[in-house]
């Protein structure tokens, strides 16, 4: 090791708190990023492998709409060219007391068409590949037996049964024991992984256990090598389609997209913090070995050797920082994981992951992205090491002399790139890399303009300062101008740091109060009748017709709307189509984006016209009198937009349809559920019992009153933003580790100035009260310009990143708690970070800090 | 035959240079002519903020004149790329500073081997050297202590011997004891220029002190931008 790179490790260990500060910033910043990671991919790979699995070894599949595809077809599609197999399947969604938390998936198959596709099932009839290893299981048994079901053996020894026990199920608000035959258990990992959630059964078992006789999920093929004929398509039943698997795997994967996104951007933003924290630290280092960079320059080392020497020191940080991060990572994702996949469960698609899964890829990209980054923010400081002139080295009023001179250019530039970030914000695109590069060029164009706010607002309060606090506080306040080249970027940092939590709270706070005026607008029925459902936002199965007639029958209940929901993937994705039928007193519901209620309504009931919900309007471009097609038991339909609303239960998109509309395209008389409107003036909560008691044993059904699911909603809002609420947290710890050791290294550089003080007479306690006068002074400072910061981020997140990413209007509400709460989190972090230099610096005596001079 | 003329090893011709100061441009160094022998010491005298830190700058490469010539032992720095003159500095001068400017973190023997590594790879023979010069300042049982260990007479006496230990044509002195006791001050002085006369070398010290410049060949003082000879 050459005694440069040596002199250099020893400065970096000299500086124990500064070194550990540095690492643990880059640690944090990649902590998230890794774990954020973590958990999305885990994600994504517990339901691709699951959905390829059930897929098995499909070339094609035939898909329907709303109820699926008529059973009967599979004959000709299976007599049809090219053709080599075909395969019926049933799926459905199920719970099971026996394995809590867990959703399981019903599969139903018919046993001897199997054997081409999904060979791990390992039945006894011959066909296919035994790959199980457990030698498969009696067919006859599987079709003979009622309700038989097959699990994979390590679900089964989750639930703690063994062929011959019942797997109890609950599925259409009953319990069902299904009789456990057999139990399979895949050599190969991956099918094993994607067996975990499924439960096996005879198609006819399956169809009536999720209530579809007659119906089928779709038709699994394999076709020749030419793929598909033109005999194939014309037996295609009608609103079907036919598409390579992985199609629809891949679509449904495609809804989770933007919530990925919008998560790995707010963990790039801990990254980001980490990177000013080492900048900051490195620019300090810098500064504080001006002189002798000065004079190493003097005695003949180049500027590249300067250069490589202290980017050498941001790559011991990076690495040390990036290995710690990536450790930290693996351990906050399977925290993260967790509230990563309920949310996915609660908003887009059921989904069951056995744990963090640890792609060495995944952390090796985090380990390059926590180097790149802490190298990336070391090379200013580094230049201006490599840049410094031997004869200017000691004066340090040059040094501030530049600073200052940069500041109206640093301001300039800020204003630039702020304007090419709102003007990349204004392109109309979709796209969310494009608004996400132009909210942080915004953000970064603010923070350069810091330098020059806080020059404003340090002079501004000098006066102040002076009148309460006399010398010291001039002192505190010209010490900020003074030392800008080492107060300013603190500054930034805390400002940033602030506003993003700001901002995030703002946009927060807007969206749970959109979310709460829609839901009491929408929730006009008293009370809400439905099946439990296996995710948490979404209610399921259906409601059997008697226990209908026997609620609506109740003496005090004086109108109803049904409703049934359904998940339609189409090519291009994924929309809940919802058949309505809707009292009149339920219209007040629907607030309209375009169209109104006197002309949508008349429409809706008495035509095909459906109503679309804004996202799925603004994510397809559709406008009030579009067409919108779907398939149906009928063929392809296109059906006249009568009205545009507002809705916030899902991103994906809403159809609602009239029941009158749906019963005519769809073999399906389903309710999902049931909404019903009272007396006036009834205990609704009497009512409730009432209607809870009429329920038949057996059967479990959810009673709510308008104002308990209200509840429920805001309850899975709330869960949706526990991960946000976890990033905003870790992206401030990240920034206040940045600012600590900002203001610290700032004060614990000022010991010899101190010392002077100390021995012209400062008392310790003054110390305590110059040093953290100062630090509450840049506590203040950030926070005041931390308020429009955040108000412009929450702005940019709530009418362009949220809009792109969801499709959703929000309504921008700020109360004068988010000023507060800024100023307090921006001045109480200062305030705090300067505790430990104002001790370490009142118990120096003042000879010590005098031994330099 | 006549006796061959000494080697120059400093040669400045008409050489000016100016800093600005807000929008007016200050002249610090108006067409200064200078000619250093080879082996000769030279003093330079000058109140502050007259132009002889300025004038080191320039003869050792650190900054660049306005217009003129530096010739240092017979290459011409202003035809220098900057990366060049910093190695010719690393080669050809030796630098001893007001404050020191040793390494914190590197101990004492380390600080004297730095100019040597920086010229190529460190073997016995440097280790040696330095080894040799740490005897000749008095501080061979110091070469593992870091310099803050060291008193500021310690300090400058190893930042004596750093300046030396490459073997420089040329040794500069700033200030060398403007901030140590006048007895300190002259124990280094007697240091710095029995070292650079036993080596052979060149010396040009920057000094308010007369004691000191009373000791070098020939005393220059810088004068409204000029250089003229002192007659002490």
């Amino acid at each position: 090791m050459t005694l440069l790179r040596r002199a250099s490790l020893r400065h970096l260990l000299r500086h124990p708190g500064q070194l550990a500060l540095s690492i643990l910033g880059v640690a944090l910043g990649v902590a998230v990023v890794v774990a954020i990671d973590l958990a999305i991919q885990s994600s994504r790979e517990g339901f691709t492998v699951s959905a390829e699995t059930v897929a098995g070894r499909a070339t094609h599949q035939i898909v329907g709409g709303a109820d699926g595809v008529a059973e009967r077809s599979v004959a000709a599609v299976r007599r049809a060219a090219n053709v080599e197999a075909a395969a019926p399947v049933v799926e459905g969604l199920a719970s099971s007391p026996d394995l809590p938390g867990m959703a399981l998936r019903v599969l139903g198959v018919d046993p001897f068409s199997e054997g081409p596709f999904r060979p791990y099932l390992g039945g006894d009839d011959g066909q296919g590949e035994d790959s199980s290893g457990e030698g498969g299981f009696s067919v006859a048994d599987f079709i003979t037996t009622p309700r038989a079901a097959v699990l994979s053996a390590a679900t089964a020894e989750r639930a703690g049964l063994r062929p011959g026990d019942s797997l109890v199920v609950m599925v259409g608000g009953r319990l069902v024991p299904l009789p456990v035959i057999a139990t399979v258990d895949p050599t190969d990992e991956l099918t094993r992984a994607g067996l975990r959630d499924v439960v096996l059964m005879d198609i006819a078992s399956a169809q009536g256990l999720v209530g579809r006789p007659g119906q089928i999920s779709r038709i699994d093929l394999r076709l020749a090598g030419s793929g598909p004929s033109a005999e194939l398509s014309a037996v295609l039943p009608p609103g079907t389609r036919l598409e390579p698997a992985g199609t629809r795997t891949d679509t449904l994967a495609g809804m989770i997209g933007a919530f990925d996104l919008n998560l790995t951007a707010l963990s790039f933003l801990a990254m980001i913090f980490g990177m000013f924290l080492i900048y900051n630290a490195q620019t300090f280092s810098v500064v504080q070995r001006r002189e002798l960079l000065g004079g190493l320059r003097a005695l003949g080392v180049t500027r590249g050797e300067v250069l490589r020497t202290v980017l050498g020191e941001s790559v011991v940080i990076g690495t040390l920082g990036a290995a710690l991060g990536v450790a930290a990572g693996v351990v906050l994702g399977r925290g993260l994981v967790g509230l990563v996949t309920r949310t996915i469960n609660d908003l887009y698609f059921v989904l069951t992951i056995d744990g963090l899964s640890v792609p060495p890829a995944v952390l090796a990209k985090g380990a390059v992205l926590g180097l790149a980054t802490t190298v990336l923010a070391a090379l200013p400081p580094a230049l201006e090491a490599a840049s410094v002139q031997p004869r200017m080295a000691r004066i340090r009023s040059i040094k501030e002399g530049q600073t200052r001179r940069m500041v109206p250019r640093a301001a300039a530039a800020g204003a630039a790139l702020a304007l090419v970030g709102t003007a990349l914000l204004l392109i109309p695109t979709r796209n969310l890399i494009v608004s996400f590069a132009g909210l942080f060029l915004v953000l970064l164009g603010m923070a350069l303009t810091t330098p020059l706010a806080t020059v404003v607002l340090a002079r501004a309060a000098t006066p102040l300062l002076t009148r309460t606090s006399g010398i010291l506080g001039t002192m505190a306040a010209r010490d900020v101008v003074a030392a800008l080249s080492r107060t300013a970027p603190a500054i930034a940092a805390l400002v940033v740091a602030v506003s993003v939590t700001v901002g995030l709270g703002i946009m927060i706070q807007s969206f749970r109060g959109t979310l709460i005026d829609w839901l009491d607008g929408t929730l006009q029925a008293d009370v809400y009748v439905s099946l439990p459902s296996v995710q948490a936002a979404r209610a399921a199965g259906t409601l059997p017709t008697a226990l209908l007639d026997t609620l609506v029958g109740h003496p005090r209940v004086v109108g109803r709307s049904t409703y049934r929901g359904n998940e339609v993937v189409l090519i291009d994705g994924v929309v809940r189509l919802v058949a309505l039928d809707l009292d009149p007193r339920g219209e007040a519901a629907f607030d309209f984006l375009e169209g109104d209620a006197a002309s949508a309504f008349p429409a809706f009931r008495t035509s095909d016209a459906v109503l679309v919900s804004e996202p799925l309007a603004y994510r397809r471009g559709l406008e009030l009198g579009d067409s919108f097609s779907l398939p149906t038991s009928s063929g392809t339909v296109g059906f006249r937009i009568a009205g545009v609303f507002y809705d916030y239960a899902a991103d994906q998109g809403v159809v609602m349809m009239s029941r009158r509309t749906y019963d005519r395209y769809h073999d399906d008389g389903g309710v999902t559920s049931l909404g019903l409107f009272l007396e006036e003036g009834v205990d609704v909560e009497s009512v409730v019992r009432d209607l809870e008691a009429r329920v038949p044993d057996g059967l479990v059904v959810t009673v709510r009153t308008n104002q308990a699911l209200r509840r429920g909603s805001l309850e899975v809002f709330d869960r949706t933003f526990q991960v946000t609420a976890v990033l905003r947290l870790l992206a401030f710890v990240v920034a206040f580790v940045g600012v600590l050791s900002a203001l610290m290294a700032l004060e614990l550089e000022r010991s010899r100035e101190l010392g002077v003080l100390r021995a012209n007479g400062l008392t310790p306690g003054q110390v305590w009260q110059l040093v953290t006068t100062q630090t509450g002074l840049m506590g203040a400072i950030s926070g005041i310009l931390a308020v429009p910061m955040g108000w412009v981020l929450a702005l940019v997140m709530i009418h362009v990143v949220n809009k792109r990413s969801f499709g959703w209007t929000l309504h921008m509400e700020v109360g004068p708690d988010v000023v507060l709460q800024a100023l307090g989190l921006a001045l109480v972090g200062a305030i705090v970070a300067g505790v430990y230099p104002a001790w370490r610096m009142s118990r120096v005596s003042p000879a010590e800090a005098l031994r330099g001079e | 035959m006549p006796a061959a003329p000494a080697p120059a090893a400093v040669e400045l011709v008409g050489l000016s240079k100016s800093y600005r100061e807000g929008d007016r441009a200050h002249r610090i160094l108006d067409g200064v002519d200078l000619r250093v022998l080879a082996g000769e010491t030279v003093a330079v005298l000058g109140p502050s903020g007259s132009g002889k830190s300025t004038l080191l700058n320039l003869v050792s490469g650190i900054d660049r004149p306005d217009g003129g010539s530096v010739v240092v032992d017979g290459v011409d720095l202003t035809s220098l790329s900057e990366r060049d003159r910093t190695l010719f500095r690393r080669r050809s001068i030796g630098f001893v500073f007001q404050f020191f400017n040793l390494l914190p973190t590197l101990t004492v023997l380390e600080n004297l081997l730095l100019p040597l590594e920086l010229n190529g790879a460190v073997g016995s023979s440097e280790q040696a050297r330095a080894r040799g010069l740490l005897e000749a300042v008095a501080l061979a049982d110091r070469a593992d202590a870091f310099p803050d260990r060291l008193s500021g007479g310690e300090q400058q006496r190893i930042a004596v011997a750093r300046a030396l230990v490459h073997e420089p044509a040329l040794v500069l002195a700033d200030e060398p004891t403007g901030n140590l006791d006048q007895e300190t001050g002259d124990l280094v002085t007697d240091l710095l220029e029995r070292l650079v006369r036993d080596a052979g070398g060149t010396l040009i010290v920057v000094t308010h002190s007369k004691d000191l410049a009373s000791r070098m060949d020939r005393v220059l003082r810088v004068d409204h931008g000029h250089l003229r000879e002192d007659p002490q």
